[in-house]
């Protein structure tokens, strides 16, 4: 039992802010009916992205008797995605030699590589885990750090955990 | 990044950013009704932390880099083990533990939210 659960704080803020703008969106003249469609599409996103406990989606048998339901099929991108090679095939790994830039790979092509180099780390970037905090204290003597930390949102492989409190050592 | 939006990046905030992001282009919510819409999350997720939660945190782990700039302080911890104790009303202690192989710490001066904004 549990009386502050990740579900429960997060269904708070929801309608705490939902509330808060109420007033906000009746002086733009903006219907209350836009105001639900915002609240219901920013519950179902947060449902989508998995950071809540599994209590909160409809309980399912835990059988793995029976295969996936389905399986998506690959988005086209993909596919076409390691096409574009230079150099007759063989991927030029140590840079030592000159950038087949000038002679091979036209301008849309370079533009290619650049957008899937940052979208590329974009995605990584959000699948790392992350912690959101205040900090009241950092302290370090010698290589040992103790940092006292308050108001955190901790993301680990995917899922959400709050704190109010926390309180860490680190070695260096 | 300022104390104010510092948890927009926390996916709930992220899912909030989304949603209106969509709308706004739909053009059913004004894009200045959004940044308020915005400023309100700021408010109530703050609150929501101080308030709501009562979970206390300890974590033990490797310190790989850290680095303070303008009042934030990122850190990068591997080896990480968080342990989380929840205090239920009938007086006992629900714990749970969980460990992160490489986890990112971002925390904001806590004194910077008492500071008047703009």
């Amino acid at each position: 039992m549990q009386d502050s659960s990740v579900s429960t704080v997060y269904r708070n803020v929801i309608d705490d802010v939902i509330a808060r703008v109420k007033s906000d969106f009746v002086q733009e003249g903006v219907d209350e009916v836009v105001l639900d469609e915002l609240r219901v599409l920013w519950e179902t996103k947060l449902q989508q992205s998995g950071v809540l406990e599994p209590e909160m989606s409809p309980a399912q048998p835990d059988t793995s008797i029976h295969p996936p339901p389905q399986i998506l099929p690959l988005p086209s991108f993909l596919s076409s995605y390691p096409s574009n090679h230079h150099n007759g095939g063989i991927p030029q790994q140590d840079g030592s030699d000159d950038p087949p830039e000038k002679d091979k790979g036209g301008e849309a092509e370079k533009e290619d590589n650049l957008s899937d180099v940052s979208s590329d780390s974009e995605k990584d970037e959000e699948c790392d885990n992350v912690v959101i905090a205040q900090f009241e204290k950092v302290s370090r003597t010698k290589n040992k750090w103790k940092c006292q930390l308050k108001d955190g949102i901790i993301n680990i492989d995917g899922r959400d955990y709050l704190f109010n409190r926390a309180s860490g050592e680190m070695q260096f | 990044m300022t104390l104010l939006t510092l948890y927009r990046t926390s996916k709930i905030g992220d899912c909030l950013a989304e949603a209106l992001d969509e709308m706004i282009t739909q053009e059913k919510i004004p894009g200045d009704l959004g940044m308020k819409v915005m400023a309100e999350f700021d408010a109530a997720i703050y609150k929501a932390l101080e308030k709501d939660v009562t979970t206390k945190t300890f974590f033990k782990g490797h310190l790989d880099s850290y680095r303070y700039c303008d009042q934030v302080w990122t850190m990068v911890m591997s080896d990480t083990t968080f342990r989380m104790e929840t205090a239920s009303p009938g007086g006992s202690t629900k714990g749970t533990e969980v460990k992160a192989d490489k986890i990112k710490l971002v925390c904001v001066d806590e004194r910077l939210w008492q500071q008047p904004q703009k």
